[in-house]
């Protein structure tokens, strides 16, 4: 297998004083290959924002690595690390708490070109910024407008403008799609989605909304509490979930078709505090299958099937049923 | 009116809804000509994206338009009361609605956070309101109160009704919502955006306590949402509403099967969750809606979805199409559907 453009090894964040953590994020390694679009699910407090913003350095991690092409991250000085965020950009999910309101559009995108002196001169600065908001499907002459001149839909494609303006060839996605409303989320899911492939993008891409990770990503990972429950390529995860989690996360997602039956036992209770997280497993305090084992050991994330781990020890519950 | 009447007809008739507010550059109709109905013990959902007015017909249904926004409101809204008198909610004096509202009508909102008062327990303020329309003094008042959040399933309820709601998770302060409504058992109960803070597997919690309530005590629900999927499973009817009007009506099965109205079959084709049989490949790209909802301060002359939508005609730049009836229980806002 050719080297991952980005890996995260044993990544952990914890905020706050050393004797009682929050562990926002404890013990999580994935990869992405050159290309690939990799979903990280989970619901609030799952740690997936923070994984996208240790993965860029936006803070800083607690224990583990993030290597870059093989090379970690956290070594880089202040000055390198920002050369390199010409590769590694973030799209985030409220565009309306992301742009300055008093800055042009023309700064905003004019910006990101000075930082890292590409395009430098006026006429040649201004062509990139027309080409750029062509290719997110807006027109140059908005370069001049401010951003409260826009509707939700179009700042975010201002967003994705501004980190395309450095050609990056990764980028983080933070929830892009949950400020919008649904008939605008399709065109924003349509421009990553021709973005991604015209310009051969590597993605991270954060999401609550599974149907949104079931149409864009590759593969996926599932965050419970700061762990990961589950990685498996798309088709594999949404065929065969094999976490309670996953499945129980599956099924509560209402379907838009009313003729489905949806027969399913919510879970109970609420995700507990990161602060005191469940020994063991997790997930055991809400998981309809736990035993007293669950309690004892945190399950190790083993491979069932090429691309498809779980960290579960009663997997074979699952398994089992998905042979039969 | 005797009570069998009573019994099956509608809990509440909207008839030409229509809510507007004069601002410095003219005029805004947020609301215009809405009609639905809701039955006893049944589920309307009013759906559609921001700014086409599912909150202001909740709000001006329920009277809590504030008065700085001196909105000019016309049309009825038929309401079935308990002791059988059918009154017009948006004639009722003030005194009058303030004796249906959180008694026999009932709202939950979508922030759980910013609808519970922050510096009294959850227990005095589902006090509060039995206090108020069931005249039960402060002790009873409490041990309703218990009731209630054992109703709504929040455990050690004895103990969390001495709790401040910034002690309370998401979920466990939309269930103090939920209780708060509950408490004088309203017989309309409007919830708007109920689950949209939530994270889904407590919203699928919060949905099913819903159904359940609904089940137990017959109540209606009007329930406005941007979530088909909410909409495809705990809906009756729908009315599907574009820039302030009503565009779609229909039961929930011939909607999501045979959406007749140009924005109701764009809306559920965009859906990434509809894009794909299990088990097929993926489409290389959604259906999307073009451009975005026009200014409320210049709608276009014609049908408000013209601009967006791939089948218009010349008819449709000349005047609004009516709402017709196309079958049982069924209309669209649609110029192609009346020629039909």
């Amino acid at each position: 297998m050719s080297v991952p453009l980005i890996e995260v090894r044993n990544l952990k964040k914890y905020f706050g004083n050393a004797t009682r953590p929050v562990r926002a994020v404890d013990d999580v390694s994935f990869a992405i290959q050159p290309g690939e679009t990799l979903g990280l699910v989970g619901e609030s407090g799952s740690g997936k924002s923070t994984i996208g913003r240790t993965v860029l350095r936006l803070i800083e991690r607690t224990d583990g690595q993030v290597l870059y092409r093989g090379d970690d991250l956290a070594g880089l000085s202040g000055e390198r690390m920002r050369k390199m965020r010409s590769k590694l950009q973030i799209i985030f999910q409220d565009p309306y708490a992301s742009l300055n309101p008093k800055m042009r559009i023309s700064a905003i995108l004019g910006e990101a070109l000075s930082t890292h002196g590409l395009h430098p001169g006026r006429a040649a600065r201004d062509k990139r910024i027309a080409e750029l908001l062509e290719t997110v499907g807006l027109r140059a002459e908005h370069a001049s407008r401010f951003p409260h001149e826009f509707s939700g839909g179009q700042r975010q494609r201002i967003g994705v403008a501004r980190a395309l303006a450095v050609e990056p060839e990764f980028i983080v996605a933070d929830e892009p799609l949950s400020a919008l409303d649904v008939s605008i989320q399709s065109q924003v899911i349509n421009l990553l989605a021709d973005l991604r492939e015209r310009l051969s993008l590597t993605m991270l891409f954060i999401s609550h909304d599974l149907d949104v990770v079931e149409y864009l990503c590759d593969r996926v990972v599932v965050l419970y509490l700061g762990k990961v429950m589950e990685v498996a390529s798309t088709a594999e995860l949404f065929a065969r979930p094999l976490h309670p989690y996953t499945r129980a996360l599956l099924a509560a997602s209402p379907k838009p078709d009313p003729t489905i039956e949806t027969v399913h036992v919510p879970l109970k209770g609420d995700i507990p505090s990161p602060v005191n997280p469940p020994s063991g497993c997790v997930f055991r305090t809400r998981c309809p299958h736990a035993i007293d084992v669950c309690a004892q050991a945190v399950p190790a994330l083993d491979t069932v099937s090429a691309g498809h781990q779980v960290a579960c020890v009663r997997k074979e519950l699952f398994t089992m049923k998905a042979a039969a | 009116m005797s009570a069998t009447i009573n019994a099956t007809a509608p809990r509440l008739v909207v008839e030409n809804l229509s809510t507007s507010f004069p601002t410095e550059d003219g005029l805004v109709r947020s609301v215009a000509e809405v009609s639905f109905s809701i039955a006893p013990g049944k589920t309307t959902a009013l759906v559609g994206e921001s700014g086409s007015g599912k909150s202001v017909t909740s709000l001006t249904l329920m009277r809590l338009l504030p008065k700085t926004a001196n909105a000019q409101v016309s049309g009825r809204a038929e309401f079935g009361t308990r002791d059988g008198r059918r009154v017009d909610l948006l004639q009722l004096p003030n005194e009058a609605i303030r004796q249906l509202r959180g008694n026999e009508l009932a709202m939950i909102f979508q922030e759980p956070m910013t609808s519970l008062n922050p510096v009294f327990t959850v227990g005095e303020q589902i006090a509060e309101s039995v206090r108020l329309h069931k005249k039960l003094d402060r002790a009873a008042a409490l041990a309703h109160a218990k009731r209630m959040l054992d109703l709504v399933e929040i455990p050690a309820a004895a103990q969390r009704l001495h709790e401040y709601p910034h002690q309370l998770s998401g979920g466990m302060r939309q269930r103090v919502m939920i209780a708060l409504a509950m408490a004088c058992d309203p017989t309309l109960l409007i919830a708007d955006e109920p689950t949209t803070a939530l994270d889904v597997t407590i919203q699928a919690q919060i949905l099913v306590l819903m159904r359940r309530l609904q089940s137990e005590t017959g109540m209606s629900i009007l329930f406005i949402t941007h979530n088909l999927g909410v909409v495809a499973h705990h809906a009756d009817d729908v009315a599907v509403m574009y820039a302030g009007r009503v565009v779609e009506r229909a039961n929930v099965r011939p909607l999501f099967a045979t959406p007749q109205h140009p924005y109701t079959q764009g809306l559920l084709a965009c859906l990434p969750g509809k894009a794909h049989a299990a088990g097929q490949p993926r489409p290389k790209r959604l259906f999307a809606i073009r451009g975005q909802v026009s200014s409320p301060l210049a709608p276009p002359p014609g049908c408000a979805f013209e601009p967006r939508c791939d089948l218009a005609v010349a008819a449709c730049t000349q005047a609004m199409p009516p709402l017709v009836a196309i079958a049982d229980a069924r209309e669209a806002r649609c110029v192609l559907r009346s020629a039909a």
